[in-house]
């Protein structure tokens, strides 16, 4: 009898322990996961909010906001790097000629700052992967999250913008000289 | 993560007392061994509880106002009384007799007197000196024992002058070294710099030199101005530090490291100075808008030259413009990043090696239950 009790016990133990670390490993992996997807909705929303931001500072007419939103996007998401800022500034001057200096000044530093909050948006987005991944390769833990069904997204789909610039230099293992011009 | 790793310590614990149960025969009930469980399993997720609050632990800097200055006058009891006035503080104490308590030994009863202390209030009224500000009153210490001469600290302040504070919250960055947000720089380049701390109530320093000669006077008058300058954006809840330095640029990029990637609402304004001019700047803060970093930048780079009262003014335009502050549940996923301390894991062995197996010779030699 106090065999079959100790055995119980040691039994209802180790069910608590998977128990306790299955759920841990569900609500990891669905806490990461979701957050991994909505950094990647926010990069996007990132993108957007500089579209209208610098649309409004430049006084761009209302009928071509949507062309230059393309232009700041291509810009800010690092396509075209400098390149694209160039072509967005030529856009916005041709849209409106007498924009003045210190509007022009202000355009520069908010293209400067989208690209800085743009990159950092990024860089959350390379972290949480990172930890999502951490998450799935430790012993205890990434294998209850395995057991739980994680990974459930494809982590591929949720990669960051690179020029193909930055793609071809790491496969080659060479970088070209920008050409500005 | 806590539960994590509490759980892998709870494992070998589980183990060994179903050893200790069932081939070492050791004389325990199941009520002793659910005890010992219990117990152990409380201890060793307390520790790593507390070793995850030691990582993620930070405080920063909330700023405000001075809103009113309040001395406050209350009479205190007469006589003598069994309690203390929360509010009186000078008294005079005695003990004196409060029944007794007899035991009875071998059939032999002895008994001892007990006391109890009570008190009488030396004045019929004192006074304090309260500050009130938007952020939480201080109270000014008095000269005198009863509180009757105004302390020359509490008349020196004016409704309006700037105040500061350090409030702890969780900083997930600081704790996950790990994170592609934290500098991974060796620890012997890290400049020796003090992060800024509160001084005489309500005051801290937070225009820092380092490495280059700077006028004293200049040093304290805009120490005093950037404390105005803080209390004047604290609705951005925004907390600006200056650093001069003599360094390269690499400077502010080692000092993120040294103050462990900074707060969450600090804007470090760091300049590199030669004489009178400004070499380079470099503004870090976590605001959502990057174009006060931006701003400020350019702002002192255009101007140039160290000119205290201009730079203040770029520095507050760019601030009340463009901070944005940031929620720290942004980072939030960087808990699941981060490892408990060393000791954390120190404790929890000595816990599993040395107090469960005590608990387990005590439960065998002893019935408790």
């Amino acid at each position: 009898m106090k065999y079959l009790i100790a055995t119980l016990v040691v039994v209802i133990g180790i069910i608590a322990i998977g128990a306790t670390s299955y759920i841990s490993a569900f609500n990891t992996g669905n806490r990461l996961e979701n957050q991994i997807v909505a950094t990647y909705e926010d990069n996007q929303n990132v993108l957007a909010q500089y579209g209208n931001r610098i649309a409004e500072a430049a006084q761009i007419p209302a009928m071509q906001r949507d062309d230059l939103a393309a232009v700041v996007t291509a810009a800010l998401d690092a396509r075209y790097g400098e390149e694209g800022s160039q072509a967005m500034f030529q856009f916005i001057q041709e849209q409106n000629p007498t924009i003045d200096s210190t509007v022009y000044t202000q355009l520069q530093r908010m293209i400067e700052a989208g690209r800085i909050d743009f990159a950092s948006a990024q860089t959350r987005l390379i972290d949480q992967k990172r930890v999502y991944e951490t998450a799935l390769g430790s012993f205890w833990g990434g294998t209850w999250m395995r057991i739980a069904g994680y990974p459930s997204i494809d982590l591929d789909e949720y990669n960051i913008v690179v020029n193909a610039r930055t793609v071809e230099a790491f496969e080659t293992g060479q970088e070209e000289a920008i050409q500005l011009r | 993560m806590t539960l994590y790793y509490a759980v892998l310590f709870i494992i070998p614990l589980i183990m060994w007392i179903g050893i200790a149960k069932l081939f070492l025969h050791l004389n325990f009930s199941w009520g002793e061994v659910a005890i010992q469980l219990a117990v152990t399993s409380i201890v060793i997720f307390g520790i790593f509880a507390v070793g995850s609050h030691s990582q993620t632990s930070d405080h920063m800097f909330v700023n405000g106002v001075v809103t009113k200055l309040e001395p406050v006058k209350k009479s205190c009891k007469s006589g003598w009384s069994d309690y203390t006035d929360d509010f009186c503080t000078e008294y005079r104490t005695r003990s004196v007799p409060d029944g007794q308590t007899c035991t009875t030994t071998n059939g032999k009863r002895s008994c001892s007197t007990n006391y109890k202390t009570q008190y009488n209030y030396i004045y019929y009224w004192e006074q304090k000196y309260f500050v009130r500000t938007t952020i939480q009153s201080y109270q000014v210490p008095r000269v005198d024992a009863q509180g009757t001469q105004t302390p020359p600290r509490f008349s020196e302040i004016e409704i309006g002058d700037p105040v500061t504070m350090q409030v702890s919250y969780t900083n997930y960055i600081r704790g996950a070294s790990s994170s592609l947000f934290n500098e991974q720089l060796p620890a012997d380049e890290l400049p020796p710099l003090a992060y800024p701390s509160v001084r005489d109530m309500y005051k801290a320093n937070r225009v820092i030199v380092s490495g280059v000669a700077f006028d004293g006077n200049l040093h304290k008058e805009w120490n005093d101005q950037i404390a105005v300058l803080n209390s004047s954006i604290s609705k951005t809840g925004a907390n600006v530090i200056l650093v001069l330095t003599g360094d390269d640029r690499k400077f502010p990029e080692k000092l993120a490291q040294a103050w462990e990637a900074h707060n969450i609402n600090d804007v470090v304004v760091t300049m590199g100075i030669n004489g009178d001019d400004v070499s380079w700047v470099d503004v870090r803060s976590w605001s959502s808008n990057s174009i006060v970093e931006i701003s400020i930048r350019d702002g002192i780079l255009n101007l140039g030259t160290l000119d205290n009262v201009a730079i203040n003014d770029i520095i507050q335009e760019s601030v009340m413009n463009g901070f944005e502050l940031q929620s720290m549940e942004n980072f939030e996923y960087l808990a699941d990043d981060i490892p408990p301390p060393t000791w954390a894991y120190i404790l929890a062995i000595i816990t599993l090696l040395i107090i469960t197996p005590i608990i387990t010779y005590v439960f065998n030699k002893y019935e408790v239950i």
